[in-house]
């Protein structure tokens, strides 16, 4: 595709080095400028990412260079608008609009879980987290019931999406 | 939208752990005491102890152990009774108990043969109140995902194991059994071998890893249509070799080539699965491997040696005789155990770490999980394992007690060093690592927007 303007990220020393290189390709991915790709070198082809990135609306094409490595080049679907967090769309009647989203997909157990319950320590009674999970948060649940939330669970093609309501009066 | 009850820690796992480790440690050290195989001949009535204490003790009780946490996660719903989890272990540690007087009884020790039977129902009847506790815990779960399905069928093989194992214990103690009780005795050992290592163990070692590995490596866990047929090809050959194999015993050595095509088509599964692992461990997000999936890399190394050891016997004349045992031994500690034990390195802690802090998160500091544990410390004890199952076969093969004590001692050694990690895991307190809050809310609100 020509004129298509890319952003150029290199993981292969943090992969060598042993790291985690999601962290910093989702950063990539959300300092790109509307229209721009993600031009992403690894030294594997990095099939779980196409799903992540797909489900954010991005097309993608991988081939292996020299030494093994693998480029792949993702691009944003032509004059797609922004993906819209589905929240907006299909939130029950009696639920505010989430007031704040996590993307907690590529994530070991229990950083998900973490996350979500430090996300929700700082949120008001009667506000909605929404999160993105790739594994159903089986432990959150009780734990939710606990502190007095309320949580929707539905299962979309990119991973789990929760809802999660503050409980008026939080036990402590 | 649906709204589901979630899981909880099973409330029996830890002791279920800590027993398994207990009678792993102690075959050992028959082992290293020169009283069990490989430093024994192998029916000598203290290696039929050492046999049991690992089949029974050691692998059965942990796999129902991580099973009773595992499959209530699959499910999404609470184990079914926490009685009955309790009950099944009692019954288990009891008859196998029972088990090892009546096997050395065999061994000229003053107690009833018969407790051997009666300590293999025992077992059994434990066997069944776990397999009905699990299977009650499944009901309803439609469609049953795949590591589930794996262990379902292999709770089916776990009964069938039971149920001929009894019967052996019945031949030695009724005064004059059956003929055909009798030819079970002679020539059934490789069913009884076949419905617990092939259709109990590998089938859960299969569907257990098939949920834990794509978990802690970040892998795609729908395995799609190979990892449906590698169900099918395992259950498939099993119940077929296992039929032909009766037949063979019962019916004079007919159906033996019946049972032959079985177990290749079973070895094929098994082949595939190794195959399909490697893709997954190729396609992990997760570029740095936990010592759990290192430990489980060299496990289905060892799974792979012995595919390949038993397709090598095939074509030596004379092979078998000597390299059976030794090939069942690499199966039982170099595969089975070192994997029990490093996804163990990974459950325990989680799990502590569960119970521990799970009230606390985002309230204050609290550690990580890693925390808990130290890979470092822990390494070196899953290498002298592994090593010493090695020696130990290499020993069975040659024949040399002394060697077998030795690599029984490395056994013995590494065993108890990650045992007291796990123990080290449980108790210990370190200081937090995660800060109480951190703005992840709104720096992540762009990140999905």
């Amino acid at each position: 595709m020509s004129g298509q303007p890319f952003a150029t990220l290199d993981v292969r020393p943090i992969l060598r080095a042993g790291g985690e290189p999601f962290g910093a390709i989702m950063k990539t991915v959300a300092e790109l400028q509307p229209g721009e790709g993600l031009r992403l070198i690894a030294t594997f082809e990095p099939v779980p990412l196409f799903k992540v990135l797909g489900a954010k609306g991005f097309t993608h094409e991988a081939h292996a260079i020299d030494g093994g490595d693998w480029e792949v080049l993702f691009t944003p679907a032509a004059n797609a608008a922004p993906v819209a967090p589905p929240a907006a769309q299909a939130v029950d009647g009696r639920w505010p609009a989430p007031s704040a989203g996590l993307d907690n997909r590529g994530l070991l157990p229990p950083e998900p879980m973490v996350r979500i319950l430090q996300a929700l320590e700082g949120m008001k009674p009667g506000e909605v987290l929404e999160a993105l999970n790739d594994r159903e948060p089986l432990f959150l649940y009780p734990e939710l019931e606990k502190r007095g939330h309320a949580i929707k669970t539905e299962r979309q093609p990119e991973g789990y999406r929760l809802l999660i309501r503050l409980g008026a009066g939080r036990a402590e | 939208m649906t709204s589901i009850i979630g899981a909880t820690l099973s409330r029996w796992t830890p002791a279920y752990f800590a027993a398994a480790l207990a009678a792993l440690v102690a075959a050992e050290a028959l082992a290293v005491a020169g009283l069990a195989y490989p430093a024994a001949p192998l029916l000598a009535p203290w290696s039929l102890v050492a046999v049991h204490l690992v089949t029974i003790g050691w692998l059965s009780v942990l796999m129902l152990g991580a099973l009773h946490q595992f499959l209530p996660v699959i499910a999404a719903r609470p184990l079914a009774s926490d009685r009955l989890a309790l009950a099944a272990l009692g019954l288990i540690e009891a008859g196998l108990a029972a088990m090892i007087a009546g096997f050395l009884a065999l061994g000229g020790l003053g107690v009833p043969v018969a407790l051997l039977p009666l300590g293999g129902s025992a077992v059994l009847a434990g066997f069944l109140c776990a397999a009905g506790n699990l299977g009650w815990t499944l009901r309803g779960t439609s469609p049953l995902p795949l590591p589930a399905r794996f262990v379902v069928a292999a709770l089916g093989f776990l009964a069938l194991t039971a149920l001929l194992g009894i019967g052996f214990g019945c031949a030695f103690a009724v005064p004059a059994p059956p003929d055909w009780l009798a030819a079970l005795l002679a020539q059934g050992l490789a069913l009884h071998l076949l419905a617990g290592i092939g259709g109990w163990f590998a089938l859960t070692a299969v569907g257990v890893s098939y949920k834990l590995l794509p978990m802690f490596m970040l892998a795609e866990e729908e395995r799609g249509r190979l990892g449906t047929s590698i169900l099918w090809l395992m259950v498939g050959g099993l119940v077929l070799a296992w039929c032909a194999g009766l037949i063979a015993v019962l019916a004079d050595g007919r159906g033996h080539l019946a049972a032959e095509a079985g177990e290749a088509i079973f070895a094929a599964g098994l082949t595939l699965y190794l195959w399909d692992i490697r893709l997954l461990f190729r396609q992990r997000l997760r570029r740095g491997l936990e010592l759990n999936s290192i430990t489980a890399a060299f496990s289905l190394a060892f799974l792979a040696l012995v595919l390949a050891g038993l397709v090598a016997v095939r074509f030596v004349r004379g092979a078998e005789a000597v390299v059976a045992a030794p090939l069942l031994l690499l199966a039982l500690l170099g595969w089975l155990s070192l994997l029990g034990l490093g996804q163990l390195y990974k459950i325990v802690p989680f799990m502590s770490w569960l119970e521990r802090y799970a009230p606390r998160l985002g309230r204050g500091p609290v550690p990580r999980v890693q925390d808990l544990v130290s890979e470092g410390r822990a390494r070196p004890w899953f290498a002298v394992f592994a090593l010493g199952a090695l020696a130990c076969a290499a020993a069975a093969t040659i024949g040399s007690a002394g060697a077998a004590r030795i690599g029984a001692a490395l056994l013995l050694v590494s065993t108890l060093a990650i045992a007291r990690e796990l123990m080290r895991a449980r108790r210990e307190s370190p200081s937090p690592a995660v800060p109480g809050a951190f703005p992840a809310t709104l720096q992540q609100r762009r990140s999905l927007r």
